[in-house]
C-alpha cells in the first residue's frame, strides 16, 4: 500500500513539468488574439479619426 | 465604414494567428514547430515587395503627371515597405539563431537583403537632402525605379546562383516542397494574403496623414 501511494505521487511529480505537453497552449492563442484585436480596433479607430479630419 | 479590404486583412491575419499556431504541421527536420514560422517571417517579404511594387507604380505615376501626391503615395509605400523588411530580418535572424545556429550567416540572401534594405534607406536619406518638393519627388522617383528591379536581382537572382542555407535558393529544396503540404497551404496563402493586406492599409493611413500635413504646410 505505502508502495501504490509512493509510486502514485512519483508519478504525478514526473508529470507536472512535461515539457512537450501542449496542454493550456491554446491559452497563449487567446492571448495572441486579444492582442491583435484591441490593437487592430486602435487601427479602425485611427482610421476614423483620419476620416474625421479628411472631411 | 472600413474598406472590404482592411476587414479582410483583420478577418485575415486573427485566422493566420489562431489557425497557425492550432492547426497540426507536417513533421520536419530541425525544423521542427518553427516551421509554424512560414506564416509569418515569410509574408514579411512577400508583403514588403508588393509595397515596394506600388511604391515604383507611382514613382511612375508621378514621373508623368508630375503630381505631388502620387509623390506622398510613393514615399508612404516605400516607408511600410521597409518596415516590413526589418520586421522580416528581425523574425529571420530569431529563427536562423534556433535553426543555423546564428543570428546572421553570411548567406547570399541574407547579405542581398541587407544590401538592398540600405539602398531604400539611402532613398530615404536622399529625400531628406532635397528641399524643394518637386525636384524631390522627380528625384527619388528616379532613385526609387533604379532601386526595385535592383533589390528584386539582389534577393530573388543571385542568392539562387549560389550555395546558401535560405529555403528556395542554390540548391537547397524551397519551401515549395512542404508547401505542397496542404496542411501548411491552408494557412499559408491567407497568411500571404491578410499581412499584405495589412501593410497597405498602414501605408494608406501614412498617405492619409502625410496629405493632411502636407495641406497644413501649403496653408501656412
Amino acid at each position: 500500500m505505502k508502495h501504490f501511494i509512493l509510486n502514485q505521487v512519483q508519478q504525478h511529480s514526473s508529470q507536472m513539468p512535461s515539457a512537450d505537453s501542449t496542454e493550456k497552449f491554446y491559452v497563449v492563442v487567446g492571448v495572441i488574439a486579444i492582442l491583435f484585436v484591441g490593437i487592430v480596433t486602435y487601427l479602425v479607430s485611427m482610421d476614423k479619426r483620419l476620416k474625421k479630419l479628411e472631411d | 465604414m472600413l474598406k472590404w479590404w482592411k476587414i479582410a486583412s483583420i478577418v485575415l491575419v486573427l485566422y493566420t494567428l489562431i489557425a497557425g499556431l492550432l492547426l497540426p504541421v507536417p513533421q520536419l527536420p530541425i525544423l521542427a514547430q518553427s516551421i509554424r514560422n512560414l506564416y509569418y517571417h515569410v509574408p514579411m517579404w512577400f508583403g514588403m515587395l508588393a509595397l515596394l511594387i506600388a511604391s515604383a507604380v507611382y514613382a511612375v505615376k508621378g514621373l508623368g503627371k508630375k503630381d505631388l501626391l502620387m509623390d506622398i503615395r510613393s514615399e508612404s509605400y516605400a516607408k511600410i515597405g521597409m518596415l516590413y523588411g526589418t520586421i522580416g530580418l528581425l523574425t529571420g535572424m530569431v529563427w536562423a539563431k534556433n535553426t543555423w545556429g546564428a543570428y546572421w550567416t553570411n548567406d547570399p540572401k541574407l547579405n542581398s537583403a541587407a544590401i538592398g534594405m540600405l539602398m531604400y534607406a539611402a532613398y530615404f536619406v536622399l529625400r531628406g537632402s532635397i528641399e524643394d518638393e518637386e525636384k524631390k519627388a522627380r528625384i527619388s522617383a528616379v532613385y526609387n525605379l533604379f532601386c526595385l528591379p535592383v533589390f528584386i536581382v539582389l534577393i530573388f537572382v543571385l542568392p539562387r546562383l549560389t550555395a546558401s542555407l535560405h529555403p528556395g535558393n542554390g540548391g537547397n529544396p524551397g519551401f515549395n516542397s512542404y508547401d505542397l503540404d496542404s496542411r501548411l497551404r491552408m494557412v499559408f496563402y491567407p497568411a500571404v494574403t491578410g499581412w499584405m493586406l495589412l501593410g497597405f492599409w498602414l501605408a494608406d493611413i501614412q498617405i492619409r496623414l502625410r496629405k493632411l500635413e502636407f495641406k497644413k504646410e501649403r496653408e501656412d
